[in-house]
């Protein structure tokens, strides 16, 4: 890091007993360190972006007359390393244009804000979307968002697949259509409306209705993930396609969707626990005999819309690696019941043939950028 | 000195250490949840 810089979103505050507060109040950032001797207040007062790392030392040296040279040079270095600093020397990569880092302004910020591991120039997350190609399966009310929101985060190729049509009872929640596109075939709709939020990005789509294990496979050869948004055929066999198909392919995938108000998102990567697995251990929990409610047709914008932002903030998140959330899960949230949030994870069963110690082993993924998560 | 006291005289590399700073992430009670400031 050349000019270090206490990011923006992190600045430091300095309390009456010495303790310094750093990464604002939100949980999983904020910290606070014990500063008895004003050492560390000292160094990110320094850091300010216009002074380069030796100069910081030395001057945090000649300040503190107890603090060696190799101690004030350990203390930057630790401070660095917390990454909640930023090199003000950093210039976007040459493979991002200029309107392209105008475009990307606020990911940019944002992942600044939450990626606490040190960065070259803060662009890495954008790169890996840039890069990536994603499968969207299913164009509806879950998967209409999703693939808008890893449009506009700029998930450089998207594929779109749905075999439907657009119907009036659509348009109460799936946000890439309009009363204009009633009848016509959404994959069709979907590639021209999302080539037109973001023309930086290549998107692309078929008429599909996938019919088994090897179809899904075929269709995510090649890519980086999966965004499963698709609901037939109903429940448990297309996600249990999905699971095998992606472990064959060493990809992961993320599925989500909604039974009434309560809204959920599933992660699955080769190598933690598999969507069968974690499907599993939830239908352990069930009482005996109680059948498996798949919902009715209920859904609202907003259950639709979270669910979709569910899934593609999943996919962000498994493509950057920020923050680094092991997948293997389920999560979500209960729109009648506020105080109920879900965070579902079984292991992996050892007779899994997905997952567990007989299965094949995966293909190494490695897409997502390393570093601590909070 | 015998070899035993040198044993609780800090070395050069202990004393170093004093340097080490300890950066504690604080709990959810600790951290409030309002995130009204930005909505654009």
């Amino acid at each position: 890091m050349l000019r270090p810089r206490v990011k923006a979103e992190h600045r430091p505050h300095r309390y009456a007993d010495g303790t310094v507060r750093i990464g604002g109040e939100i949980y999983g950032l904020a910290a606070e360190i014990d500063d008895p001797d004003g050492w560390v207040w000292a160094a990110l007062s320094l850091m300010d972006g216009t002074l380069p790392v030796a100069q910081i030392t030395s001057r945090l040296a000649l300040a503190f007359r107890e603090l060696s040279a190799a101690q004030a040079e350990s203390l930057v270095a630790q401070l660095i390393a917390s990454g909640y600093l930023e090199d003000a020397a950093a210039v976007p990569p040459p493979e991002l244009s200029a309107r392209e880092v105008d475009r990307y302004s606020r990911n940019h910020a944002f992942f600044r804000q939450v990626d606490l591991a040190p960065r070259e120039h803060g662009w890495e997350a954008q790169l890996r979307l840039r890069n990536a190609r994603v499968v969207v399966l299913g164009l509806g009310g879950t998967g209409s968002h999703a693939a808008w929101a890893l449009a506009a985060a700029g998930v450089g190729r998207l594929h779109c697949v749905d075999p439907d049509v657009v119907e009036p009872s659509n348009l109460n929640r799936q946000v890439l259509y309009g009363e204009a596109d009633i009848g016509r075939a959404k994959a069709d709709v979907a590639v021209r409306r999302l080539r037109a939020v973001n023309s930086d990005v290549t998107i692309t789509g078929e008429r599909l209705r996938v019919g088994g294990q090897e179809e899904l496979a075929e269709l995510v050869s090649g890519a980086d993930m999966l965004a499963l948004c698709a609901d037939e055929p109903r429940g448990h066999g297309l996600r249990v396609w999905a699971n095998r198909a992606c472990a064959s392919a060493g990809i992961p995938w993320a599925g989500g969707g909604y039974s009434g108000p309560l809204v959920t998102v599933g992660v699955y990567e080769p190598g933690h626990p598999c969507y069968e697995c974690v499907s599993a251990g939830e239908r352990a929990r069930r009482r005996p005999g109680t059948p498996v409610d798949l919902g009715g047709p209920g859904v609202i914008a907003t259950s639709a819309g979270i669910s979709g932002h569910l899934v593609a903030h999943a996919v962000i998140t498994q493509l950057t690696g920020i923050p680094a959330i092991p997948p293997g899960r389920i999560g979500g949230l209960n729109l009648i019941a506020p105080d109920h949030l879900i965070d579902v994870r079984h292991p992996a069963r050892d007779d899994c043939p997905v997952c567990g110690r007989e299965a094949t082993p995966p293909k190494p993924f490695g897409t997502g950028l390393t570093g601590p998560g909070p | 000195m015998t070899h035993g006291e040198s044993e609780f005289q800090p070395s050069e590399n202990e004393s170093e250490a004093k340097a080490t700073i300890t950066i504690r992430r604080l709990d959810k009670i600790e951290t409030t949840a309002d995130s009204s400031g930005n909505s654009n």
